[in-house]
């Protein structure tokens, strides 16, 4: 268990720099916000009737949210 | 957003819901081609272990026996890579893989009964926690572009 926990611990920066990067992003360049939205439906998934679907919000020139 | 609800494939449950919010940064300005995103996400899941998805660390990569399975929560981070094609206007296909560090809380059972670790003769730990690097999403999505109002208002009017 000890060493679970140590390898755990390691991962901490790959945590970190994610969160971090996530946050930054959506705060950047909203204002060159448009209106172009899209949905969407995953393929394979549906084949196997497990329903994964997404909503994708445009809010930058090549920046997308969803 | 994710939702699996098989309550037996091959006589193990397969339920799970997976539900992120990801921010993505396409090569081309009509949002195609190559992507890549970072995400956050959050799961409950009632499943087998899927070993195989796991990328580090590999400190157990022992099945579960039959009829055994983890039942719990899970919180996601990490980065989605893809290609996305148009077709047209309106359609586009786009193939996706997306992974990253899952923190999962979690109880075993086999059947209604517990099977995880005892704590040392104090009964059940309330949960156990796992946390893994591994592939959690991916697939191929037919993507429908809905045209802005002023665009179709434009178009009625020619």
């Amino acid at each position: 268990m000890k060493i679970f926990q140590l390898k755990i611990t390691n991962l901490h920066t790959l945590h970190s720099c994610c969160v971090i990067l996530y946050i930054a992003s959506l705060f950047s360049d909203v204002s060159e916000a448009s209106a172009q939205v899209e949905i969407k439906a995953n393929l394979p998934l549906a084949a196997v009737l497990i329903p994964n679907v997404g909503i994708e919000f445009q809010v930058g020139k090549k920046k997308v949210f969803s | 957003m994710l939702g699996s609800f098989w309550n037996s494939i091959d006589g193990q449950p397969l339920q799970v819901n997976e539900t992120f919010l990801e921010f993505r940064y396409y090569r081309k300005s009509d949002l195609s081609g190559w992507f890549a995103g970072v995400h956050l996400g959050y799961g409950m899941f009632t499943f087998q272990k899927p070993n195989d998805l796991v990328i580090y660390p590999h400190y157990n990569n022992a099945e579960d026996p039959n009829g055994v399975y983890k039942s719990g929560r899970s919180f996601f981070h990490g980065m989605t890579f893809g290609y996305k094609k148009r077709f047209n206007k309106r359609w586009a296909m786009e193939l996706f893989i997306g992974g990253g560090y899952a923190i999962s809380f979690y109880k075993g059972y086999e059947g209604e009964k517990r099977v995880d670790f005892e704590n040392d003769g104090f009964g059940y730990r309330a949960f156990n926690l796992s946390g893994e690097v591994l592939l959690y999403r991916g697939g191929l999505m037919l993507v429908y572009k809905i045209l802005p109002y002023k665009e179709n208002k434009n178009k009625r009017d020619r």
